[in-house]
């Protein structure tokens, strides 16, 4: 072998182990906030979702997929974060897209009370750090971040090696989760009722709210899917519901449904004195009457069909199984 | 574009690239335009300052060198040809003066107006003159002094007959502005720098080898030691008054590793990416902590500023003739011992006060340099008394422990002198050591230096393996020959634990405040 040949082998080794140490340092060190509700999606059998619920954490607390399962049949996932926005909502849609081609896709408008991208860095790792290496990531980063920002999103190392000092077991096992993306809380925070208003009470979107709902419902339109508007319930603060009111002006403008369980959770029964784990999220109280609602309506307004007993989705059973045997609520 | 940020890699490794894809007679010219790039992305107006050094000081060596051309003495009698030299060197001084004056000038409007008129208004108050001066608002650009320093010795040269002019004004712009030196140095002689930077180098593998394995241990060196132990030493030294005498000696123990690693840091990314395209630049360090002297130690220390003020400021005002009739005068009345030493003192106290000027335009880096001014005079000085000492008592000088001894005397001095170097002013120098050497003060504080347990573990093992190589570097054995030369199981894992000892504990990051250079501000 002459010395050039053995010389670049020798380069492509150095840079392969290179990438493979570092790429597990970075798995190592990252922050793992999350990861065991995200990561699990990609491992769900390509094509298999019927319904994906992309948002933030108000939707992560108030949707149990594997109860919507349970009471009616549909395959469903939430592909959301905590505390993200509607253009972070718009890329969690384009990744979910690139494994599943649901026939509806759910959209957590909560963040329509912010005008911002994102809302804090760390927050933002959450959601990115949680995505698999993809064009989808790299336009988020793109977008969502100013030049100054962007490498410690590209390569998370650059913020997180510093953790190497408060590393736990956890840091070093696989990620596992039987949730489908829901986070199950029993805890309970006794809330006030919101106050009433009237839907005629409403205050104009933030223009980049409004431009990347749109985007995400036309994106949706192109590809054939259904969508639906949704607002989990929550101790709004006073200038957030006339803003989430806006959106039903969306929703008729693209003839789409838009609800808003703020201003209806006396429909479900819903209690802020027991349902609430905080005054943001919804425990599994809560979270049971708003599925339970969403099923029904799901199931009432679009053709989603009822995947039990099918052999396809047989694996959804013993998931179900583990997962009663995991959570009791 | 800071050496440690991911911009400096991805610019470094672009850099490279196309030098090895350019035609090797043109090679310099990409470097050119990529030292252009690299310092105008600090700011575009610093360029009109070093377009103008540049500009001044090519023409001023080009002017020298055609006068001495032009003037044809070969037809003039002896005395004749006396003249025209003598009329000729006088022509050359004025353009080497007015060159240097102008560099220098530039440097004093933009570094030392502010501090100067300041102290003079201050001087006025003590003499009841009251008067506010006007202040500059001039953003110093980055690497001045070490630009200047730079081409004032290039014209210099020019005019002794060291160096001949460079007739090419853009190859001499490369000079003055090549990237991994045009920041912090090391400050370049034409003579040296010239041939090696004009020259179109061929690729070597082990070459770029080596320059990427210098390149990492100056990134372990900022990264890792110097940037974790500055945690450590901004913590007590903001707030001194609080802490004990362990942790200020402590403080002043880590800032003498830190400012080395930092420096030092610096040199190895800058002659490592220097090597990686077959330009070797000046060594500026050392191993200077294992000096057994002060003096030994400025040998070791910033090499090449420690020779620039040596041929442009020591020797000059030596052979002065205001310090020659000086010496005159002392050998006279006093003898010619006296007469020697008092010359050689004023000298080394021009160059110790404007050592200490040059680091920066305050009074505690003056005093910083007239400390070692007076610690050098006095070490010449005592010399004969030490070795009068030494016989006597039948030291044996090449005993470790002697050695030893000597090595921790000049690191403790060092350090001494750099409370004065790291301190913003004097009340805080003063009070620092005052807290020192008090008997009243605490021995230490319950209050923390900034770093935790892991951390200091971490910058232990660092200064650890810095000292290893500085053993190397002392006996001048080529650490990176030896790692070569052991099996490649065993290299790759030196190369590797030193990577990923970067990556991991280096101190960067939004987790850390970013910091820069402790030299780029000079």
């Amino acid at each position: 072998m002459n010395i050039k040949l053995q010389r670049i082998i020798k380069a492509a080794a150095f840079m392969l182990i290179f990438c493979l140490l570092f790429s597990g340092a970075t798995y190592i060190l990252r922050n793992k906030n999350e990861a065991n509700i995200v990561l699990p999606f990609y491992d769900e059998p390509k094509n298999t979702l019927d319904v994906i619920f992309i948002g933030s954490s108000h939707v992560m607390c108030s949707v149990y997929p594997m109860e919507l399962y349970d009471r009616y049949g549909i395959a469903s996932y939430v592909f959301a974060s905590s505390a993200q926005l509607l253009p972070q909502s718009y890329y969690q849609l384009k990744e979910a897209l690139r494994y599943q081609t649901p026939k509806m896709i759910v959209l957590d408008v909560s963040g329509v009370i912010y005008d911002t991208k994102i809302s804090t860095a760390e927050y933002a790792h959450v959601q990115i750090d949680n995505m698999s290496f993809s064009p989808v990531k790299y336009q988020a980063i793109w977008d969502l971040f100013d030049s100054g920002s962007r490498t410690e999103y590209i390569f998370n190392i650059v913020r997180f090696h510093s953790r190497w000092k408060e590393l736990g077991k956890n840091d070093f096992l696989p990620i596992k989760s039987i949730t489908k993306g829901s986070y199950v809380s029993t805890d309970c925070t006794p809330c006030s009722p919101n106050r009433e208003i009237s839907t005629d009470d409403k205050t104009a979107m933030y223009p980049t709210a409004e431009k990347y709902l749109r985007m995400m419902i036309e994106l949706c339109r192109e590809k054939g899917i259904e969508v639906m508007l949704f607002n989990a319930p929550a101790v709004e603060e006073h200038e957030s519901l006339p803003r989430c009111n806006a959106v039903n002006d969306i929703a008729q403008e693209y003839s789409i449904n838009y609800i808003d369980l703020n201003m209806r959770y006396r429909e479900i029964n819903f209690d802020p004195a027991t349902d609430y784990r905080d005054p943001w999220h919804c425990n599994a109280k809560g979270a049971l009457k708003v599925t339970a609602f969403l099923g029904y309506f799901i199931k009432a307004n679009y053709s989603i069909p009822d995947r039990r007993g099918d052999d396809k989705y047989s694996f959804w059973d013993s998931q179900l199984k583990e997962y009663r045997s995991q959570y009791e609520y | 574009m800071v050496f440690t940020s991911l911009k400096f890699i991805l610019f470094i490794t672009a850099t490279v690239i196309i030098y090895f894809l350019f035609p090797k007679k043109y090679r310099w010219v990409w470097l050119l335009l990529s030292s252009y790039f690299f310092y105008l992305s600090a700011s575009i107006k610093y360029g009109v300052f070093l377009v103008f050094s540049t500009a001044v000081t090519f023409s001023a060596a080009v002017l020298m060198e055609k006068l001495t051309e032009k003037a044809d003495i070969s037809s003039l009698s002896k005395e004749e040809r006396k003249q025209a030299k003598k009329r000729l060197q006088k022509r050359k001084k004025l353009i080497v003066a007015f060159a240097v004056i102008l560099n220098f000038a530039v440097l004093f409007l933009i570094k030392y107006y502010n501090f100067t008129v300041l102290n003079i208004s201050a001087l006025a108050g003590v003499f009841g003159i009251e008067f506010s001066p006007v202040l500059s608002s001039l953003l110093l650009p980055v690497g001045i002094s070490f630009y200047t320093f730079q081409v004032t010795g290039y014209v210099i040269d020019v005019y002794r007959g060291i160096s001949g002019a460079e007739r090419n004004f853009f190859k001499y712009a490369l000079f003055v502005s090549y990237f991994p030196q045009i920041m912090q140095g090391p400050i370049g002689r034409f003579s040296q720098l010239s041939e090696t930077l004009y020259y179109g180098h061929a690729f070597e593998y082990e070459r770029m080898t080596r320059g990427i394995q210098r390149m990492m241990f100056g990134f372990f060196e900022k990264l890792v030691i110097a940037d974790r132990l500055a945690i450590a030493v901004d913590t007590v030294w903001a707030q001194y008054s609080s802490y004990g005498r362990i942790e200020l000696i402590l403080a002043c123990i880590f800032y003498a590793i830190q400012i080395y690693a930092d420096f030092a840091g610096y040199m190895d990314i800058a002659l490592g990416a220097s090597e990686i395209m077959g330009i070797r630049l000046s060594e500026n360090f050392k191993a200077p902590y294992f000096s057994a002297s002060v003096p030994e130690f400025w040998r070791r220390w910033h090499i090449t500023l420690g020779s620039w003020f040596r041929d442009y400021l020591f020797y000059p005002v030596m052979r002065s003739g205001w310090c020659s009739k000086l010496g005159k005068f002392i050998k006279e009345k006093f003898g010619k011992k006296l007469s020697g030493k008092v010359t050689t003192v004023i000298a080394l106290m021009c160059v110790w006060f404007f050592t200490g000027m040059w680091h920066g335009a305050s009074w505690h880096y003056i005093i910083w340099g007239v400390y070692y001014g007076i610690l050098i005079i006095l070490s010449t000085l005592l010399a004969p008394v030490f070795d009068g000492f030494v016989q006597k008592h039948s030291i044996d000088r090449s005993k470790p422990l002697y050695k030893s001894v000597q090595i921790l005397k000049t690191f403790a001095l060092v350090c001494l002198g750099y409370i004065f170097f790291r301190s913003t002013g004097m009340t805080q120098a003063f009070g620092i050591i005052g807290r020192i050497f008090s008997v009243s003060a605490p021995l230490n504080s319950p209050a923390g230096i900034g770093l935790d347990k892991a951390d200091l573990l971490v910058a232990l093992i660092a200064v650890a393996v810095l000292i290893i190589t500085d053993i190397y570097r002392a006996k001048e054995v080529d650490i990176r020959e030896a790692v070569a030369a052991k099996p490649l199981v065993l290299r790759w894992a030196v190369y590797f634990i030193l990577l990923f000892s970067v990556i991991i504990f280096g101190v960067y990051g939004p987790g850390y405040s970013s910091s820069s250079f402790i030299y780029f501000q000079f």
